[in-house]
């Protein structure tokens, strides 16, 4: 099996510091960069990766080389930079994270003048470029100069607060506990929560040279979180990952939920204060979602996996609310990205206006059970796999590989965008899934023998 | 143009600085040390800007601890850098070169050029071609707040009486940073009008080399002011030209001979200077009874050189000087306060001090040539002078108090010929026919 350790995709690069992600590869995807926007200012930022620093003067110096200039930010949450590219008219913007991916990894998202990432086509242009390696090369004898602005956080807060409820949130004084794992949230949860007359416990908020926890929300990571929630009297807690873009609760009892609940959460707490309209999520994303909108009398839609992929749809069908099951929710009144502090703010209003604690409301949702893995293949090993079965649904959504729907359960194939797996998804009512998802994983190891 | 690697800066137009090329050099710098906390600075170029990130990248993601010191000129640097207790530095400047270039100046741990072995081990591993970073949880640590420079310039106070009067031109050549000329006024006590020193990055207010033809516009001001004199820096303070109370401008060439006729009355020591020197440095030697040693051009072979000999003045006729009891590379400013405090202490004018020295005529100009065809020329210049003394970059050839030094620049692809006397014409000449 091949190991992709540089991990070049529509989504940004991601790659081992000084192995497969070295500075010089950062100075050629910069200089691509400003190329492909064809100069101006770029915001860039980093999550607190120890290589960030390091990274981010790697990335001054490629935009400056290539006629763009700087705008640094510091260490910034990745829904603040895309807000900030967008509200202050800049050429585009460059995050310095891996977002989940562990300690040793570090990478770029790359954000087009829309504050959005960049789109499929401009995302291929890049890597053409890239490639290529036709960069601007400097003209005469001036060179733009760097600038800083360390206020974006504030912007975006001011946006999250634009849109909640701050007076009913506030006037519950809840008690919340919040771990951002040494990520941006380390230097932002806190005040963004107690700016909200939350009384604010929290572990993880400071910065070290390694994250204190596995980087993904994800439940098996968060151990201490819920013990400390156990050891006190919290109405919920916040889990953000690295970059400050992905969103996981916890119960009052501390208990996980996962990110698709999360995301019904949010939804739940946003939903009912809108105009009937539409939202969007990802193939994958479960049903919880749609289960949330239709109750609200909204019609949920569903686009390819990957962020832009579901903010493109958002855009094109004019939605209120979008999102991913990893937690990532989208509010384009805030801007169309994934945020996990529009996030804690929806969940917030939820519950200002329900006497229900958190448990209590996830209780009252259907409960779908779902079924995930991902096995290792080569591009034409997906390719052949997900060709074969596509001819065995006709009629099957094959937008990202292939999804069906059925009355009971669904399930999704497809080929990961970041790893060479193909990763598959079902979900469904009762256990009937469970002999769905074991045929079908069987099928596909079978069928790439 | 290409980058020309030299231990001197490693020099070249600003379109040759890449990026990544810069990084990699900043690694092969820091991969051959211990680690430890190094600081980096730059003059007032516009490419600096670029290069200082791409340094700073260079530093940290070898491991290398580094403190951004801004704008701040080269002479600081060789003397924070022990002061301190750093590892080593990096000055980013093209010092008397046009503004359109710009160079790297790696410095050691005692602040001084890297001397001949340091840099043939730092450019092999640079050659190598192999980068050796450091893992994500071993990263360097940057330091963005300034260095505290008071007591450089605490060192550079005047001991002198009755100076309250004393005024000066100083031309900072828009290098530094704008503080500077006031930081500079508190240490030397005196008062000093400040040409060229407004924070304009892209300015090009005159050509930076200490050259009596840039030295027009500090002439008319001294004069203008009634000023004691006037001093003329290059973009990173290695070099002086001095202009007297009436306005003149005298050689670069009269710098050292005067800055070691002031410090020989003080501290016995032998001089070291370069072959492209005036002879005048050997008449000041003479006066004072001591010897002049003569070794290849360029700061870090004349430092290491009087370092070698256990000398404690060296300088070059660029209008550069060194006192190993200062710091361990050329410092404008420490000249500066040399020639001043003298001033005062014996009521001199600079006219009068400079009047000593008779300057024979000097010739110096530079032929660009592509790099493969310099060394063929070199080879016929010494097949044609067999009694040339061989350099370790050109030929010396001397006749009496005449003299003519023809050697490839350690910097930039050029033959450079310098000759002192009329006796020399006539050899110049034939040099510039096998040169064209």
């Amino acid at each position: 099996m091949i190991n992709f350790d540089l991990k070049i995709g529509i989504s940004g690069i991601r790659g081992i510091v000084g192995e497969s992600l070295t500075p010089r590869t950062v100075i050629q995807f910069t200089r691509a960069f400003a190329t492909l926007i064809g100069g101006g200012q770029v915001a860039v930022a980093t999550d607190t990766r120890p290589s960030g620093q390091s990274l981010m003067h790697a990335a001054f110096s490629g935009l400056i080389f290539s006629g763009a200039q700087p705008v640094s930010l510091g260490i910034m949450p990745t829904p603040s930079v895309e807000i900030y590219v967008k509200s202050h008219e800049l050429s585009g913007g460059i995050v310095i994270t891996a977002s989940h991916n562990p300690d040793e990894w570090n990478g770029l998202k790359f954000i087009d003048h829309t504050g959005l990432f960049l789109s499929p086509f401009r995302a291929q242009n890049l890597l053409d470029i890239y490639h290529q390696q036709s960069f601007t090369e400097p003209g005469q004898n001036t060179f733009p100069s760097m600038t800083s602005d360390g206020k974006a956080f504030r912007e975006h807060e001011a946006a999250v607060f634009r849109v909640v409820d701050i007076e009913c949130i506030r006037s519950r004084r809840f008690k919340v506990f919040c771990d951002p794992g040494a990520g941006v949230g380390a230097l932002y949860t806190r005040s963004f929560l107690e700016n909200l007359n939350c009384t604010v416990s929290a572990i993880h908020d400071t910065l070290s040279t390694r994250f204190p926890r596995g980087p993904e929300p994800i439940p098996e990571n968060l151990n201490l979180a819920t013990q400390a929630m156990r050891n006190g009297d919290y109405d919920i807690g916040f889990v953000q990952d690295p970059d400050g873009d992905r969103l996981m609760v916890l119960d009052e009892n501390g208990c996980a939920i996962d990110g698709e609940k999360t995301l019904a959460l949010a939804l739940d707490g946003f939903l009912p204060y809108q105009k009937k309209g539409t939202v969007v999520v990802n193939l994958s994303t479960s049903r919880l979602s749609e289960w949330v909108s239709s109750r609200h009398g909204f019609t949920l839609l569903r686009a390819p996996v990957g962020e832009i992929n579901v903010t493109e749809m958002m855009t094109q069908k004019n939605a209120v609310a979008g999102g991913e099951g990893n937690g990532g929710i989208i509010i384009p009144a805030i801007h169309s990205c994934r945020d996990s502090f529009a996030g804690m703010g929806l969940i917030l209003q939820g519950l200002c206006h329900c006497e229900e604690t958190v448990s209590q409301k996830i209780s009252g949702f259907p409960q779908y059970h779902m079924r995930s893995c991902k096995i290792p293949t080569s591009g034409s090993g997906a390719y052949r796999v997900i060709k074969r079965l596509i001819d065995q649904y006709p009629g099957a959504d094959c937008r990202d590989g292939l999804r069906v729907d059925r009355d009971r359960y669904w399930f999704h194939i497809r080929a990961s965008n970041t790893e060479p797996v193909i990763r598959i998804c079902a979900e469904g009512i009762d256990q009937e899934v469970d002999s769905v998802y074991e045929q079908l994983s069987s099928d596909v190891r079978e069928m790439l023998r | 143009m290409p980058i020309k690697l030299n231990i001197s800066g490693i020099r070249g137009k600003y379109r040759e600085f890449a990026p990544h090329w810069i990084i990699r050099l900043v690694n092969a710098y820091v991969t051959r040390l211990e680690p430890g906390t190094y600081i980096v600075a730059r003059d007032r170029r516009p490419s600096g800007g670029f290069i200082r990130h791409a340094a700073l990248t260079g530093f940290l993601s070898s491991g290398a601890n580094i403190i951004d010191a801004g704008l701040l000129p080269t002479p600081i640097l060789h003397w924070l850098i022990p002061y301190l207790g750093l590892s080593g530095g990096l000055s980013i400047t093209a010092g008397h070169n046009a503004f359109d270039w710009n160079a790297m100046i790696f410095l050691n741990s005692e602040g001084a050029y890297l001397n001949h072995y340091e840099g043939e081990e730092f450019f092999s591993l640079f050659h190598s071609g192999t980068p050796r970073y450091s893992p994500f949880d071993r990263q360097g640590v940057l330091h963005q707040e300034p260095p505290d420079l008071s007591p450089y310039f605490s060192a550079l106070s005047i001991k002198a009486h009755d100076i309250s009067d004393a005024k000066f031109v100083i031309d900072f050549v828009n290098g530094f940073d704008a503080s500077l000329p006031d930081q500079l006024r508190q240490a030397l006590q005196v008062h000093i009008i400040p040409l060229f020193s407004t924070p304009q990055e892209s300015s090009i207010d005159r050509d930076p080399e200490p050259t009596m033809a840039n030295a027009a516009f500090l002439s008319t001001v001294v004069r203008e002011t009634n000023s004691q004199g006037g001093f003329l820096l290059n973009s990173d303070a290695s070099r002086v030209l001095l202009v007297d109370e009436q306005g003149t401008p005298y050689s670069e060439e009269l710098t050292f001979p005067l800055f070691a006729r002031i410090m020989l009355e003080k501290i016995p020591s032998d001089l070291v200077t370069n072959y492209s020197t005036s002879k005048l440095i050997d008449q000041v030697a003479r006066h004072f009874s001591v010897a002049v040693h003569r070794t290849d051009i360029g700061q870090s072979e004349v430092v290491h050189r009087a370092e070698e000999l256990g000398c404690a003045l060296a300088g070059e006729g660029s209008g550069s000087t060194f006192f190993s009891g200062f710091s361990k590379g050329f410092d404008a400013f420490f000249t500066i306060k040399t020639i001043i405090e003298h001033l005062i202490n014996n009521k001199m004018t600079l006219s009068q001090m400079l009047q000593d020295f008779p300057l024979q005529p000097i010739y110096k100009e530079s032929f660009f040539l592509e790099p493969g065809k310099i060394y063929e020329k070199l080879d016929h210049i010494g097949q044609l002078f067999p009694s040339s003394l061989r350099l370790k970059d050109g030929y010396y050839l001397e006749d009496g108090d005449s003299w003519i030094c023809i050697r490839a620049s350690a910097t930039v692809s050029m033959l450079r010929v310098f000759a002192e006397g009329k006796r020399m014409v006539p050899i110049l000449d034939k040099i510039k026919t096998i040169i064209k």
